[in-house]
């Protein structure tokens, strides 16, 4: 009997062990693009291309986040959210026009920089910490507008918005944010880089993935491969 | 385990005695008490201006360009102005951005938004946000902040350091009383063990450390000087801008307006939290210390002038005209001054009053002084009748409302009045003088009706022309010399800029910061009509229903007199369309296609117009 507790904490030791693995061999990691990948997003409700030599970022399965050499160096972004919980106290429909989605779009630019990718443990210890990803953040303070003109993706109204802000080292962001409600959505692709250098190199990148977008009806049962 | 309540004493002697010299210490950094000493003390406050040097760039990119570069031309020379001695160690950027900002660094940088400007009318208003700005800067509270903030810190290092000493003997002694026995671990691992502990305790301490000092330092700087220093430096710089304003005989009642103005608009911001001058519990704040330094100051006024009522002026100051009529040691009665007012609301006020000499033809000059510029302007008149009736010559001038007018005009009355006539004995020499000493101290003492009118900017423009120093550190900073001030007038520069902050506004979803904005009256700032419109936008993106219907109601009016305005027709024709009201809706649209200045706005209205169509087809 005096050995028992000794077995039990020893099988719940191993156990919860066991679990870490496990969860541990689950967690997303970064996924390299090794040549042109066709890819569908949630619920099947578009097809995008990644471009090559790209990385995925470990992300929900409701956004996308690529980038080529670093967040914040250059990013392409896919969000969505459900009509009723885009914006605060505003009740989108299928048929908000653009503009009306693109200035509450800026507002919400100016009022917040989204963390899309969460900070994993190694960025925040060690000589990454010295150089954390929040603050090559930009700055939603400083966010203010560039050019907003219509648009169409894959023949649906859209907004592009560009906008210009800051991060806490002064260093200038260029975004351009496409937008659009699609299959009961409110969908936000957007291309963010630094002005100086990136942002101009790996625009060609983004005009192609844009190009390339494909919305899809919505499946709605049995969605898995 | 006897040394553990020792060390645990001990530990708590050495943090209460790091709180207990932090409030010392901090006297150290003595405020500025001339522009020669403006410079850093120590390692610490060095490191502060460099750093304030990179702060700098977060706010101000590249050159500023257009309106701007001439907004901050005329703050520039404003701040050349009124605090000459300050100013070459002093630098005004003005950014183009709507948000109310007003930010000093330790170095000297002050920056204003032109939401700011926006915000204030007369120069009066511009000197109590650059009085609160210097005084961050002469009082150092920026480094007076990182430090006490690097004493909190270490503090809490030392602090936090005792709670793990403490924790590890704890540790050592739960492994003791659980009898955990050197041959229960193996010999040099326990050795191991325990040397890992010592090491992850150091290497704690140092991490944090150095953590919280730049996590609580220079990063604290820049967001204080944006979000607001503590308290109780806010109270010090509120005090050295009323004591500043006093000084130039500037009503303190102008400190409460302006802040109460900020305040007003703060407290109905959609947005809560943000900068210190669009904060609304910080303005309520500085309306309250406004207001005590009203009260004082209208009490000493009182009392001076009951003084002033009992006992016979000084002569002085009451520079009595000695004219034949004139008896020696007659004063002129001061009356109370209205309380609250601006001084330029109350020199405008007593524009039309002449002084006049009284009916019993004793030719003493008795009127109502409200003000330090009346005082000196009716004094002046005073010395100016006595010598054009002692030369049988010329007029009395009349007193004028703006006070520096005033002065430069009784001066110039009194030289021509000398001229024309011979002096008689001392009496015209002594009024002369005096004319002109008052005109001098008139001009500066007296306030200026407005930041830059076109009279003040050539006089502004010589001042920083006469000023070598100042421009020799314009030429070292590579910023423009203050005389190369744009022609445009402060308020035609003003307004320039103004729609670009109220869209911003518009953007940002301030709408009851915008509405405010637009509609407060402004004293001579030419608002292009079309600020008329945003108005209306603003008012129909508003939630509530009410300001909705208002907004209607102004783009209907504001296109009767814009009727080829394209925006006017499309913000007409989105009522209509939300309204249900279709027809209406496309022909607005149609007329803002066809109007539209360019193809992405054709490119929305075109969004709008099928829109309007599907449903035109949906309900036939």
């Amino acid at each position: 009997m005096t050995h028992l507790p000794l077995i039990d904490k020893t099988f719940t030791w191993l156990a919860a062990g066991l679990m870490l693995a496990s969860l541990t061999a689950c967690s997303p990691t970064w996924q390299n693009v090794r040549k042109e990948e066709r890819i569908k997003g949630p619920v099947r409700a578009y097809t995008a291309v990644l471009p090559e030599g790209w990385k995925r970022a470990p992300t929900d399965t409701d956004v996308l986040v690529i980038t080529r050499d670093g967040l914040f160096l250059q990013q392409i972004s896919i969000t969505k959210f459900e009509l009723d919980e885009a914006f605060p106290n505003v009740e989108l429909t299928a048929d908000t026009p653009p503009q009306e989605l693109a200035q509450l779009q800026l507002k919400r630019f100016k009022e917040e920089e989204p963390d899309l990718v969460e900070q994993v443990d190694e960025e925040k210890e060690g000589l990454l910490a010295l150089f954390p990803v929040h603050h090559a953040k930009p700055l939603a303070g400083t966010t203010e507008r560039i050019g907003l003109k219509p648009f169409v993706v894959d023949g649906k109204e859209a907004y592009r918005l560009e906008t210009r802000s800051y991060n806490g080292w002064g260093l200038a962001y260029s975004s351009q944010a496409v937008g659009f409600v699609h299959e009961g959505d409110y969908w936000v692709v957007r291309y963010l880089a630094p002005t100086l250098h990136y942002a101009q190199r790996d625009q060609a990148s983004f005009e192609r993935f844009l190009q390339n977008l494909k919305l899809k009806p919505k499946c709605r049962l049995f969605c898995s491969d | 385990m006897r040394p553990r309540p020792t060390r645990r004493w001990l530990a708590v002697m050495v943090l209460l005695g790091a709180i207990a010299c932090a409030p010392a210490h901090a006297f150290f950094y003595e405020p500025f008490s001339d522009p020669a000493s403006m410079k850093p003390t120590d390692e610490l406050e060095e490191r502060i201006w460099h750093e304030a040097e990179v702060a700098r760039s977060q706010f101000v990119r590249g050159q500023p360009q257009g309106a701007t570069l001439g907004l901050q031309q005329k703050v520039n020379a404003v701040l050349t102005r009124q605090w000459p001695q300050w100013a070459p160690h002093l630098r005004v950027h003005v950014i183009d951005n709507a948000d109310v900002l007003a930010v000093s660094s330790a170095n000297g940088d002050l920056i204003l938004s032109t939401g700011m400007l926006l915000r204030l009318d007369t120069e009066e208003e511009l000197q109590v946000v650059l009085a609160r700005e210097i005084a961050h800067v002469v009082q150092r509270h920026a480094v007076r902040s990182v430090y006490a903030a690097r004493v909190g810190a270490g503090a809490n290092v030392l602090f936090q350091a005792a709670v793990r000493a403490n924790s590890f003997i704890g540790t050592v002694g739960l492994l003791s009383s659980f009898q955990v026995t050197p041959d229960m671990l193996l010999a040099d691992g326990g050795k191991a063990f325990f040397q890992a502990q010592i090491g992850k305790l150091r290497d704690n301490m140092a991490d944090n450390f150095i953590r919280r000092v730049s996590a609580t330092g220079f990063d604290a700087m820049v967001k204080t000087s944006l979000f607001g220093y503590s308290e109780s430096l806010e109270s010090e710089a509120d005090d050295f801008a009323i004591e500043e304003l006093q000084r130039k005989g500037i009503d303190p009642a102008v400190f409460v307006s302006v802040m109460q103005r900020l305040h007003d608009e703060a407290a109905v911001d959609e947005k809560k939290f943000s900068a210190f001058y669009a904060n609304a519990g910080r303005m309520a704040e500085r309306v309250s210390t406004g207001k005590k330094a009203v009260a004082r100051h209208a009490a000493e006024k009182a009392s001076s002038a009951a003084n002033e009522m009992a006992a016979p002026a000084s002569p002085t100051v009451a520079a009595v005209p000695a004219g034949d009529t004139a008896e020696p040691g007659t004063v002129a009665v001061a009356a109370p001054t209205p309380p609250a007012e601006t001084v330029t609301a109350a020199a405008a006020s007593e524009a039309p009053n002449p002084a006049k000499p009284d009916g019993d033809g004793d030719g003493v000059t008795v009127v109502e002084l409200p003000t330090m510029g009346s005082v000196a302007a009716v004094v002046i008149a005073g010395a100016l009748e006595a010598a054009s009736d002692s030369g049988g010559e010329g007029a009395a001038a009349p007193v004028v409302a703006g006070a520096a007018e005033a002065a430069a005009n009784a001066s110039a009355a009194a030289s021509e009045a000398a001229s024309e006539t011979p002096p008689e004995g001392t009496v015209e020499s002594t009024a002369e003088s005096a004319a002109e000493d008052l005109a001098k101290a008139a001009t500066a003492q007296a306030p200026s009706p407005a930041i830059v009118t076109a009279a003040l900017a050539a006089e502004m423009d010589a001042q920083a022309s006469s000023a070598p120093s100042a421009e020799a550190v314009a030429a070292s900073t590579g910023a423009r010399p203050v005389s190369a001030a744009s022609e445009r007038s402060y308020q035609e520069l003003l307004a320039s800029v103004a729609m670009s902050v109220f869209e911003a506004e518009l953007d940002a979803g301030h709408l009851n910061r915008a509405i405010r904005n637009i509609e407060r009256g402004r004293q001579n700032v030419p608002l292009p009509p079309r600020h008329r419109l945003l108005l209306a936008e603003s008012c129909w993106a508003h939630p509530d229903t009410q300001q909705a219907q208002r907004g209607e109601t102004l783009v209907k009016a504001y296109l009767q007199d814009h009727p080829d305005d394209h925006r006017a027709h499309k913000l007409l024709g989105l009522i209509a369309l939300k309204r249900g009201q279709l027809p209406q809706a496309r022909e607005h649209l149609e007329n803002a296609h066809r109007l539209a200045p360019s193809d992405d706005e054709r490119g929305f209205i075109e969004q709008y117009l099928r829109r309007t169509e599907q449903k035109l087809k949906a309900s036939l």
